[in-house]
Protein backbone atom coordinates (compact mmCIF):
# COMPACT_ATOMS: atom_id res chain seq x y z
CA UNK A 1 0.00 0.00 0.00
CA UNK A 2 1.08 3.67 -0.72
CA UNK A 3 1.52 6.52 2.15
CA UNK A 4 -1.24 7.80 0.46
CA UNK A 5 -4.19 5.51 1.79
CA UNK A 6 -3.48 7.56 4.95
CA UNK A 7 -6.44 10.18 4.47
CA UNK A 8 -4.24 13.46 4.56
CA UNK A 9 -7.97 14.78 5.93
CA UNK A 10 -7.99 12.88 8.95
CA UNK A 11 -4.06 12.55 9.50
CA UNK A 12 -3.43 16.34 10.17
CA UNK A 13 -3.11 15.91 13.82
CA UNK A 14 -5.85 18.38 14.95
CA UNK A 15 -8.36 17.33 12.38
CA UNK A 16 -7.81 13.78 13.80
CA UNK A 17 -8.50 14.75 17.20
CA UNK A 18 -11.49 16.21 16.25
CA UNK A 19 -12.39 13.55 14.15
CA UNK A 20 -11.67 11.12 16.80
CA UNK A 21 -13.59 12.93 19.41
CA UNK A 22 -16.81 13.27 17.35
CA UNK A 23 -16.70 9.63 16.39
CA UNK A 24 -17.05 8.99 20.34
CA UNK A 25 -20.26 10.06 20.50
CA UNK A 26 -23.27 7.98 19.68
CA UNK A 27 -24.63 8.34 15.83
CA UNK A 28 -26.00 11.21 15.23
CA UNK A 29 -25.21 13.20 18.39
CA UNK A 30 -23.72 16.86 18.27
CA UNK A 31 -21.99 18.66 20.07
CA UNK A 32 -21.35 22.14 20.66
CA UNK A 33 -18.13 24.07 19.30
CA UNK A 34 -17.52 25.29 22.69
CA UNK A 35 -17.78 22.28 23.76
CA UNK A 36 -15.82 20.70 21.30
CA UNK A 37 -12.76 23.67 21.90
CA UNK A 38 -12.94 22.31 25.56
CA UNK A 39 -12.46 19.40 24.93
CA UNK A 40 -9.50 19.16 21.91
CA UNK A 41 -8.17 22.74 23.04
CA UNK A 42 -7.27 24.36 20.37
CA UNK A 43 -7.50 28.19 19.56
CA UNK A 44 -11.23 29.29 17.90
CA UNK A 45 -9.26 30.28 14.98
CA UNK A 46 -7.63 27.00 14.35
CA UNK A 47 -11.03 24.92 15.16
CA UNK A 48 -12.93 26.79 13.13
CA UNK A 49 -10.80 26.44 9.95
CA UNK A 50 -9.97 22.75 10.65
CA UNK A 51 -13.97 22.27 11.28
CA UNK A 52 -14.26 24.09 7.42
CA UNK A 53 -12.12 21.78 6.06
CA UNK A 54 -13.87 18.50 7.56
CA UNK A 55 -17.34 20.04 5.88
CA UNK A 56 -15.80 20.79 2.63
CA UNK A 57 -15.41 17.20 2.52
CA UNK A 58 -18.49 16.63 3.85
CA UNK A 59 -16.85 14.20 7.30
CA UNK A 60 -18.70 16.90 9.53
CA UNK A 61 -21.73 18.72 9.70
CA UNK A 62 -21.99 22.18 11.30
CA UNK A 63 -24.98 24.65 12.42
CA UNK A 64 -27.95 24.05 12.51
CA UNK A 65 -30.09 25.49 9.88
CA UNK A 66 -33.02 27.79 10.64
CA UNK A 67 -32.20 28.91 14.04
CA UNK A 68 -29.02 31.66 13.85
CA UNK A 69 -29.55 31.93 17.54
CA UNK A 70 -28.61 28.32 18.94
CA UNK A 71 -25.14 26.91 19.72
CA UNK A 72 -23.48 25.98 16.64
CA UNK A 73 -23.74 22.00 16.95
CA UNK A 74 -21.04 19.83 15.21
CA UNK A 75 -21.44 16.09 14.31
CA UNK A 76 -19.30 13.46 12.21
CA UNK A 77 -21.40 12.28 9.18
CA UNK A 78 -21.18 8.80 7.76
CA UNK A 79 -19.17 9.67 5.03
CA UNK A 80 -16.71 10.87 8.02
CA UNK A 81 -17.35 8.07 9.88
CA UNK A 82 -16.44 5.79 7.17
CA UNK A 83 -13.56 7.57 6.39
CA UNK A 84 -12.24 7.64 9.84
CA UNK A 85 -12.88 3.46 9.83
CA UNK A 86 -10.60 3.60 6.80
CA UNK A 87 -7.74 5.32 7.99
CA UNK A 88 -7.19 3.03 10.72
CA UNK A 89 -7.69 0.43 8.58
CA UNK A 90 -4.76 1.76 6.78
CA UNK A 91 -2.90 2.65 10.54
CA UNK A 92 -3.13 -1.16 10.72
CA UNK A 93 -1.99 -2.57 7.43
CA UNK A 94 0.71 -0.45 8.12
CA UNK A 95 1.28 -2.68 10.72
CA UNK A 96 1.12 -5.74 8.42
CA UNK A 97 3.34 -4.50 5.56
CA UNK A 98 5.81 -4.02 8.37
CA UNK A 99 5.97 -7.40 9.57
CA UNK A 100 6.37 -8.70 5.95
CA UNK A 101 10.04 -7.53 6.16
CA UNK A 102 9.78 -11.01 8.70
CA UNK A 103 9.03 -13.13 5.71
CA UNK A 104 11.78 -15.58 4.95
CA UNK A 105 13.13 -15.27 1.22
CA UNK A 106 12.51 -18.10 -1.11
CA UNK A 107 14.36 -21.19 -0.91
CA UNK A 108 15.81 -20.67 -4.28
CA UNK A 109 17.59 -17.39 -3.51
CA UNK A 110 21.45 -17.48 -2.42
CA UNK A 111 22.37 -16.97 0.98
CA UNK A 112 25.30 -15.05 1.83
CA UNK A 113 28.30 -15.42 5.33
CA UNK A 114 25.79 -13.06 7.23
CA UNK A 115 22.94 -15.34 6.89
CA UNK A 116 25.03 -18.69 7.24
CA UNK A 117 26.26 -16.41 10.61
CA UNK A 118 22.56 -16.10 12.00
CA UNK A 119 21.34 -19.68 11.02
CA UNK A 120 24.90 -21.18 12.67
CA UNK A 121 24.35 -18.73 16.21
CA UNK A 122 20.26 -19.95 15.68
CA UNK A 123 21.77 -23.55 16.34
CA UNK A 124 24.23 -22.70 19.17
CA UNK A 125 21.63 -21.11 20.88
CA UNK A 126 19.10 -24.25 20.65
CA UNK A 127 21.95 -26.25 21.65
CA UNK A 128 22.45 -24.15 24.58
CA UNK A 129 18.39 -24.35 25.82
CA UNK A 130 18.79 -28.07 24.76
CA UNK A 131 17.08 -28.67 21.71
CA UNK A 132 19.94 -30.51 19.97
CA UNK A 133 22.53 -32.90 21.47
CA UNK A 134 26.07 -32.34 20.69
CA UNK A 135 26.34 -34.46 18.08
CA UNK A 136 23.45 -33.13 15.89
CA UNK A 137 25.11 -29.43 16.54
CA UNK A 138 27.70 -30.60 14.36
CA UNK A 139 25.91 -31.72 11.93
CA UNK A 140 23.74 -29.18 11.34
CA UNK A 141 26.43 -26.59 12.00
CA UNK A 142 28.25 -28.39 8.80
CA UNK A 143 25.28 -28.33 6.82
CA UNK A 144 24.56 -24.70 7.68
CA UNK A 145 28.09 -23.58 6.91
CA UNK A 146 27.76 -24.48 3.26
CA UNK A 147 24.20 -23.79 2.69
CA UNK A 148 23.88 -22.16 -0.97
CA UNK A 149 20.41 -21.18 -0.16
CA UNK A 150 17.91 -20.65 1.77
CA UNK A 151 16.30 -23.89 1.16
CA UNK A 152 19.16 -25.50 2.09
CA UNK A 153 19.58 -23.44 5.14
CA UNK A 154 16.21 -24.02 6.26
CA UNK A 155 16.96 -27.84 6.33
CA UNK A 156 19.27 -27.45 9.24
CA UNK A 157 16.55 -25.82 11.38
CA UNK A 158 13.48 -26.97 9.54
CA UNK A 159 12.39 -28.84 13.04
CA UNK A 160 13.74 -26.10 15.60
CA UNK A 161 11.10 -23.27 16.35
CA UNK A 162 12.76 -20.11 14.91
CA UNK A 163 13.97 -17.97 17.55
CA UNK A 164 13.69 -14.49 15.61
CA UNK A 165 9.43 -15.11 15.67
CA UNK A 166 9.89 -16.02 19.27
CA UNK A 167 11.53 -12.82 19.69
CA UNK A 168 9.28 -10.39 17.61
CA UNK A 169 6.13 -11.89 18.69
CA UNK A 170 7.29 -10.78 22.41
CA UNK A 171 7.74 -7.81 21.91
CA UNK A 172 4.74 -7.49 19.66
CA UNK A 173 2.35 -9.01 21.66
CA UNK A 174 3.94 -6.77 25.02
CA UNK A 175 1.96 -3.66 22.30
CA UNK A 176 -0.94 -5.40 22.08
CA UNK A 177 -1.10 -6.14 25.86
CA UNK A 178 -0.31 -2.62 26.76
CA UNK A 179 -2.94 -1.66 24.04
CA UNK A 180 -6.14 -4.00 25.39
CA UNK A 181 -4.77 -3.43 28.78
CA UNK A 182 -5.86 0.31 28.22
CA UNK A 183 -9.16 1.12 29.13
CA UNK A 184 -11.42 -1.43 27.51
CA UNK A 185 -13.32 0.49 24.99
CA UNK A 186 -15.73 -0.84 22.30
CA UNK A 187 -13.25 0.60 19.51
CA UNK A 188 -11.26 -1.53 21.05
CA UNK A 189 -13.61 -4.24 20.99
CA UNK A 190 -13.76 -3.96 16.95
CA UNK A 191 -10.09 -4.15 16.74
CA UNK A 192 -9.15 -0.86 15.21
CA UNK A 193 -6.36 -0.04 17.77
CA UNK B 1 -4.30 15.99 26.26
CA UNK B 2 -0.91 17.95 26.30
CA UNK B 3 1.02 15.04 27.06
CA UNK B 4 -1.05 13.09 23.83
CA UNK B 5 1.15 15.63 21.24
CA UNK B 6 1.50 13.19 18.24
CA UNK B 7 5.00 13.51 17.57
CA UNK B 8 5.27 15.27 14.39
CA UNK B 9 8.94 13.55 12.90
CA UNK B 10 7.03 10.21 13.04
CA UNK B 11 3.65 11.59 12.16
CA UNK B 12 4.32 12.68 8.30
CA UNK B 13 2.97 8.97 6.82
CA UNK B 14 6.20 8.21 4.79
CA UNK B 15 8.21 8.59 8.12
CA UNK B 16 5.44 6.35 9.95
CA UNK B 17 6.10 3.35 7.40
CA UNK B 18 10.11 3.75 7.49
CA UNK B 19 9.84 3.62 11.45
CA UNK B 20 7.09 0.89 11.64
CA UNK B 21 9.14 -0.87 9.00
CA UNK B 22 12.12 -0.46 10.97
CA UNK B 23 10.55 -1.40 14.55
CA UNK B 24 9.21 -5.06 13.00
CA UNK B 25 12.50 -5.72 13.02
CA UNK B 26 13.98 -7.74 15.65
CA UNK B 27 16.54 -5.51 18.45
CA UNK B 28 19.26 -5.17 16.69
CA UNK B 29 18.61 -6.16 13.08
CA UNK B 30 19.40 -3.68 10.52
CA UNK B 31 17.87 -3.42 6.55
CA UNK B 32 19.50 -2.84 3.67
CA UNK B 33 18.93 1.05 2.22
CA UNK B 34 17.81 -0.46 -1.19
CA UNK B 35 14.92 -3.53 0.55
CA UNK B 36 13.70 -0.58 2.79
CA UNK B 37 12.98 1.11 -0.72
CA UNK B 38 11.80 -1.72 -1.73
CA UNK B 39 9.31 -2.24 1.44
CA UNK B 40 7.97 1.68 1.22
CA UNK B 41 8.10 2.41 -2.79
CA UNK B 42 10.24 5.62 -2.27
CA UNK B 43 12.69 7.24 -4.68
CA UNK B 44 15.95 6.76 -3.64
CA UNK B 45 16.19 11.03 -3.23
CA UNK B 46 13.09 10.85 -1.09
CA UNK B 47 14.01 8.35 1.31
CA UNK B 48 17.09 9.99 1.97
CA UNK B 49 16.01 13.07 3.16
CA UNK B 50 13.59 11.15 5.31
CA UNK B 51 16.25 9.28 6.43
CA UNK B 52 18.50 12.13 7.38
CA UNK B 53 15.41 13.79 9.31
CA UNK B 54 15.37 10.64 11.62
CA UNK B 55 19.09 10.46 11.89
CA UNK B 56 19.30 14.31 12.99
CA UNK B 57 16.97 13.04 15.54
CA UNK B 58 18.83 9.97 16.66
CA UNK B 59 15.80 7.70 15.71
CA UNK B 60 17.61 5.74 13.51
CA UNK B 61 21.33 5.02 12.46
CA UNK B 62 22.13 4.15 9.45
CA UNK B 63 26.14 2.50 8.51
CA UNK B 64 27.52 2.49 5.30
CA UNK B 65 29.69 0.09 4.25
CA UNK B 66 31.88 -0.91 1.44
CA UNK B 67 33.10 -3.70 -0.06
CA UNK B 68 34.87 -3.83 -2.65
CA UNK B 69 33.14 -1.60 -5.67
CA UNK B 70 29.65 -2.22 -3.91
CA UNK B 71 28.97 -0.07 -0.52
CA UNK B 72 25.84 -1.41 1.45
CA UNK B 73 23.99 1.58 3.53
CA UNK B 74 21.67 -0.58 6.58
CA UNK B 75 19.68 1.45 8.66
CA UNK B 76 18.16 0.39 12.11
CA UNK B 77 16.16 1.89 14.31
CA UNK B 78 17.63 3.46 17.75
CA UNK B 79 16.49 2.46 21.08
CA UNK B 80 15.48 6.02 21.16
CA UNK B 81 13.73 5.46 18.35
CA UNK B 82 11.96 2.87 19.39
CA UNK B 83 10.68 4.56 22.57
CA UNK B 84 9.22 7.37 20.08
CA UNK B 85 7.15 5.11 18.01
CA UNK B 86 5.79 3.58 21.08
CA UNK B 87 4.92 6.75 22.67
CA UNK B 88 3.51 7.79 19.29
CA UNK B 89 1.36 4.63 18.90
CA UNK B 90 0.22 5.17 22.49
CA UNK B 91 -0.86 8.90 21.87
CA UNK B 92 -2.61 7.63 18.49
CA UNK B 93 -4.34 4.42 20.75
CA UNK B 94 -5.70 7.34 23.42
CA UNK B 95 -6.92 9.58 20.88
CA UNK B 96 -8.63 6.46 18.73
CA UNK B 97 -9.61 4.76 21.38
CA UNK B 98 -10.51 7.26 24.33
CA UNK B 99 -12.27 10.60 24.77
Amino acid sequence: MSAATLDPLIHHPDRLRIVATLAALPDGDAISVARLQDLIRLTPVSLISCLRELDLARYVRTGQPGDARTQTGVALTRDGRAALDRYAAALRQLDRVATKTQQVPAPDVRVGDADRDAAAAALGEHFAQGRLTLDELNARLEATLTAMTHGELSQATRDLPDLTVIRAQVSFSRGKRAMSAHKARPWHDKGAW
Amino acid sequence: MTTDELDPLIHVPTRLKIVATLAALPDGDTLSFTRLQDLIGLTPGNLIIHLRKLEDADYINSEKARNGTVSITTVALTGHGRAALDAYTQALRDLLGGL
